[in-house]
């Protein structure tokens, strides 16, 4: 069987298979939120316009729905592959078309006040268009002004070995020495989105179109010469971040409109705020469908009239509608912050002994 | 964490459970105590953070504060004994980027009240509304429980970052939905969020 062949059938078994929303191609596992994000029964289905709107009532919180008491889509666990074997696809993925975002972790070496040497990291990111992994780290150091390592291991051994001097240094304090190594790659070619990190040394994928995402990966193993671990992520459209701040948006004008915002304060601090519309993001990056849970307006359920209403006013507020648009109702939304509340136990001893205090200075003074 | 134009060691606490007001405070463990002459005192925290998000016009704040930490120590060591781990104690050696966390697995947190609870199967989600600013993820609250009194805890996993493994550092816990409970989910911060914004460098070697 040719590989084109190859990879037609595992394609055919992956239509099959696409009611589930984790699978294989090949050995890729596959993610598939739009099928994830519509396996439950919905309450309503219905068309706003073009648009399909998946709609999930919770008249309680052991209901089932997307978001509440349904399976998530774990995916196994894939071995990593090697610092190495990441450097070349790193250098593969940057030879693709278009520019290339490279996350780095800024190492740093640090002398403190009381003289104790110590390391830390920070993170910078740079998009730049490099045509290898050497061209890029060099564009990189030229941008930054520190020097960049291609991997992180070679990075620590140089500050182990910088911090090691630096007991010696004549510094009193302040920073010693500073370098940089690469951290993640992050590719965009059309719908597709490819990652991978020194951290957990996987491939990931993002993507609209499951066929165009497998030949970006297939291409990458026939430059390595052998099987990658690889996730694909496979959604029904792209949250730019226009979209993004159009839903947030929406969100907050349709809370004001439906009044269901209440701010519970304790103090002078705010305890909690209920009855907003959460946006939530069970994929990676900007990839859909997001689900989009209101509360309850007037304390009801709504019914599929009032779901088309509600629905449609949050669409017409954000001024498009991803498709298909999955919500949630729920009883009761909102945050609340995890603040501890005070000891006043732990003030009593010394307030009493204050008072007591006072107290017997009076008395003396009286006397 | 440290800063490049400082010279001490410091955490990152919830911005929300400082007392609203002024930008820096002192902080006193366990608590203020007028004859506890200098023991009392543990430094004082630098608030650009947020209290209200919603009103907040810079969406990018986090709801975090860094608390610099004198007349005490500091410690990168996690007691992971805490969540039934082999170590007793491990090593903070880097942290997770935004975009690392997004759609990952694994979430364990320390937090004052509950200790240690998390797991490995648990999916980070990232979430969004306007009364949360800075950049918040969500975890299944089953996987990763926290009552009032965790802010602030640190959120990590295990990993490993360059040669070396321990805990990567992920965020800390802020806050639960829905209000008044019982809870679904678990909020936290991201660390990368909150450090860019105070230009604090994490201490991790």
């Amino acid at each position: 069987m040719t590989g084109s062949k190859g990879l037609l059938l595992a394609l055919a078994l992956a239509v099959a298979l696409s009611a589930a929303s984790v699978y294989t191609v090949d050995h890729y596992v596959v993610i598939n939120y739009t099928a994830w994000a519509t396996q439950v029964k919905p309450t309503y289905i219905f068309k706003l316009g073009n648009c399909d709107v998946y709609v999930y009532v919770a008249r309680t919180f052991n209901d089932t729905t997307v978001l509440l008491n349904s399976p998530e889509p774990v995916p196994p666990r894939l071995e990593p592959m090697s610092e190495e074997d990441v450097e070349k696809v790193i250098d593969a993925l940057v030879r693709l078309p278009g520019e290339t975002k490279v996350g780095l972790s800024i190492l740093h070496v640090f002398k403190l006040k009381n003289g104790d040497i110590v390391g830390g990291e920070s993170s910078e990111d740079l998009v730049l268009n490099a045509t290898s992994l050497e061209d890029l780290v060099n564009k990189a150091s030229e941008k930054l002004g520190i020097k960049v390592y291609k991997r992180p291991a070679e990075a620590d051994k140089f500050m182990e070995e910088v911090k090691r001097k630096g007991a010696n240094t004549t510094t009193t304090q302040g920073l010693i020495a500073k370098v940089a190594s690469i951290r993640n790659i992050y590719k965009r070619i059309g719908d597709v989105v490819l990652k991978i990190s020194y951290i957990d040394r996987t491939v990931y994928v993002g993507a609209t179109n499951l066929t165009d995402a497998v030949a970006y990966v297939k291409e990458l193993e026939r430059q390595l010469g052998k099987p990658l671990p690889v996730y694909i992520r496979v959604g029904s459209y792209w949250v730019s971040g226009e979209k993004e701040q159009a839903l947030l948006e929406a969100a907050e004008q349709w809370e004001k409109e439906m009044k269901t915002v209440r701010v519970i304060t304790e103090g002078n601090r705010t305890k909690a705020v209920e009855g907003i519309v959460h946006i939530i993001h069970p994929s990676a990056g900007d990839l859909g469908p997001v689900v989009v849970v209101f509360p309850y307006v007037n304390g009801t359920p709504p019914d599929e009239g009032t779901a088309k209403r509600l629905v449609g006013r949050f669409v017409e507020l954000a001024g498009f509608c991803p498709q298909p648009l999955v919500v949630e109702f729920w009883p009761k939304t909102g945050v609340e912050y995890l603040v501890g509340r005070a000891n006043y136990a732990s003030y009593a001893v010394p307030i009493i002994a204050l008072a007591v205090a006072a107290l017997a200075a009076l008395r003396l003074k009286r006397r | 964490m440290y800063s490049p134009s400082g010279g001490s060691l410091g955490f990152l606490i919830a911005s929300h459970c400082r007392d609203p007001g002024d930008w820096q405070k002192l902080v006193f463990q366990p608590y203020f105590n007028w004859f506890a002459n200098d023991n009392n005192y543990a430094g004082y925290t630098v608030d650009n953070g947020t209290n209200d998000a919603y009103e907040e016009l810079n969406k990018t704040k986090p709801d975090a504060t860094v608390w610099w930490v004198l007349n005490r120590g500091v410690s990168y060591w996690v007691p992971t004994s805490m969540c039934g781990w082999r170590e007793s104690w491990s090593k903070v050696i880097g942290y997770f980027k935004d975009e690392e966390l997004e759609n990952s697995t694994g979430a364990w947190k320390i937090g004052f009240s509950t200790g240690c609870t998390g797991s490995d199967n648990a999916l980070v989600k990232k979430t969004q509304s306007n009364y949360y600013s800075g950049k918040v993820f969500m975890v299944e609250y089953n996987e990763l429980k926290a009552e009032p009194g965790d802010s602030g805890g640190l959120v990590f996993r295990a990993g490993c970052n360059g040669g070396e493994c321990g805990v990567l550092a992920m965020g800390i816990i802020i806050g639960a939905i829905p209000p008044g409970g019982p809870y679904y989910y678990t909020l936290f911060q991201s660390v990368e969020n909150a450090t860019n914004y105070y230009g604090v460098v994490v201490y991790d070697r």
